[in-house]
């Protein structure tokens, strides 16, 4: 298969074949109106190229047949809108301007009706007139040019509004970061304060333990104390009464004597 | 075309497409990008359509694009045009897509030929059920052919003969030279003939075939 993209061929001959390029933007209506009738008058004469664009046109035929909705409607009058625009706003200037003679001009009261009635025509006609030659001097201008100056418009509009907007954010910003800052300063302090008390209570509890396990302790010892001295002071007379009782029971009981007997037997 | 008309000048009164996206850029303002929405849906609807050859994906893929668009809005240049920022914010997602199922395919209509027979039953019969029906079934060879391009030549053949884009603005949506778009462009044309010459042998007399005639004749004279 041939490759189109390579289909930019020279004749070798007189004729020079136009490219690839050239032709496709014949088929889509993208070639300027010159290059056009030229670009026609070689298809009349030129099998070659008629050969070339055929298969392309039956596929251009083919590829309508699937359709899936209507086209979107707002794109269709778009390379009408800038001037349509400048139209309007030329209007509009024209109305104010109007207005504003009609108002700061001399009183129309004290003129005849007639001469008044004339002179509202004459200004309306002039009106008319000067819109008309504004919106067809628009019109005749070209589309590129009025939609470039709309452009630049718009991007310096756009510009300005950027740096308004960023200027004010960074000062908003700066506003919301002292505030944030304060804020923290603060809570920080009030937390410090917060933990100081909390702090100094624990504290304070600990110390209440502290004494109060103390006195309990000392309470304790001294109950120690106490019952160690008792029992000492009842052992002390337990030790008197058995001693007091083994000799008061030596001297009672008769004397035996030991036998060798018994004491073998023990 | 007087609703059209009515619409172009009732614009004149509203945001453009680029103040728009400024306005959802720079405040998020959900006013503005329900007029986005509202403009671009039909177009984003069809391109996804016709990238994928289907019509229900399409919508749910238009949604993802809305749904990227504003989860991107941050990379918006003012400088550049919306319409090339959507545009390839669309396409990236089809692209997403097809590679999708390429990995994975779940669509076995797409390499099903229609057959006459499958077609649905027409219920309101129009003036002329048979015209009817050879228009759909050419419409669904064509769908089936371009769905056979590569997504290069695709992407070029619907953009520019289906959405009506200029070269130059093509070749700002995909990021290639103008002369690569139109290269892109023949090639397309010429597999599509290809392919639909192939398709077509069979049903003859075939509509497409005298419309270029007649486009043909139109151009020589």
């Amino acid at each position: 298969m041939q490759n189109p993209e390579q289909t930019d061929r020279r004749d070798p001959g007189a004729v020079n074949h136009p490219g690839t390029e050239e032709w496709i933007s014949y088929l889509y209506g993208e070639t300027p109106r010159a290059s056009k009738a030229s670009l026609t008058a070689h298809l009349k004469t030129c099998v070659t190229c008629r050969n070339t664009l055929a298969p392309w046109q039956a596929a251009q035929a083919c590829l309508a047949q699937w359709q899936l909705g209507a086209p979107c409607a707002h794109r269709r009058f778009a390379w009408a809108l800038p001037a349509l625009k400048w139209a309007l706003a030329a209007l509009v200037v024209l109305g104010l301007g109007y207005a504003i003679g009609r108002v700061s001009g001399m009183r129309t009261d004290a003129l005849e009706p007639a001469l008044r009635a004339s002179l509202v025509d004459a200004v309306k006609q002039q009106v008319r007139d000067e819109i008309r030659a504004d919106w067809q001097a628009v019109l005749a201008n070209s589309p590129d040019a009025v939609n470039t100056d709309f452009r630049r418009q718009l991007r310096s509009d756009l510009d300005q509004w950027s740096a308004r907007t960023v200027a004010a954010s960074r000062a908003e910003s700066q506003h919301l970061l002292l505030g944030f800052a304060d804020t923290y300063s603060a809570n920080r302090q009030q937390d410090h304060q917060t933990f100081l008390t909390l702090f100094d209570r624990a504290n304070q509890k600990r110390q209440a333990e502290y004494v109060s396990l103390r006195r309990a302790l000392e309470t304790v010892a001294v109950v120690a104390d106490d019952k160690f001295q008792r029992t000492d002071s009842e052992l002390g007379q337990l030790a008197s009464y058995a001693e007091a009782r083994f000799v008061s029971d030596k001297t009672s009981e008769p004397f035996e004597p030991a036998t060798q007997s018994n004491r073998k037997g023990n | 075309m007087n609703s059209s008309f009515f619409a172009s000048i009732t614009s004149l009164f509203s945001m453009t497409d680029e103040q728009a996206m400024w306005r959802v850029r720079m405040h998020d303002d959900a006013h503005a990008f329900a007029q986005l929405v509202g403009r671009w849906e039909g177009p984003i609807q069809r391109l996804c359509a016709r990238m994928l050859g289907d019509e229900q994906r399409g919508e749910d893929l238009t949604q993802d694009t809305f749904a990227r668009l504003f989860a991107k809005r941050k990379e918006y240049q003012t400088t550049g045009r919306f319409s090339t920022f959507l545009w390839r914010v669309a396409l990236n997602l089809c692209y997403d897509e097809l590679r999708r199922r390429r990995r994975r395919p779940e669509s076995p209509l797409d390499d099903q030929i229609l057959e006459i027979d499958d077609l649905p039953a027409l219920t309101v019969m129009e003036s002329a059920p048979d015209a009817v029906l050879v228009q759909r079934e050419q419409g669904e060879i064509v769908r089936q052919a371009v769905s056979r391009l590569s997504e290069a030549y695709r992407s070029v053949v619907i953009l520019r003969h289906y959405e009506n884009l200029k070269f130059r603005e093509i070749a700002e949506v995909l990021g290639i030279p103008e002369g690569t778009v139109k290269s892109r462009m023949a090639e397309a044309l010429t597999q599509l003939h290809r392919i639909l010459d192939h398709a077509f042998e069979d049903d003859k007399p075939v509509l497409c075939k005298t419309q270029s005639k007649r486009t043909e004749e139109t151009l020589v004279l």
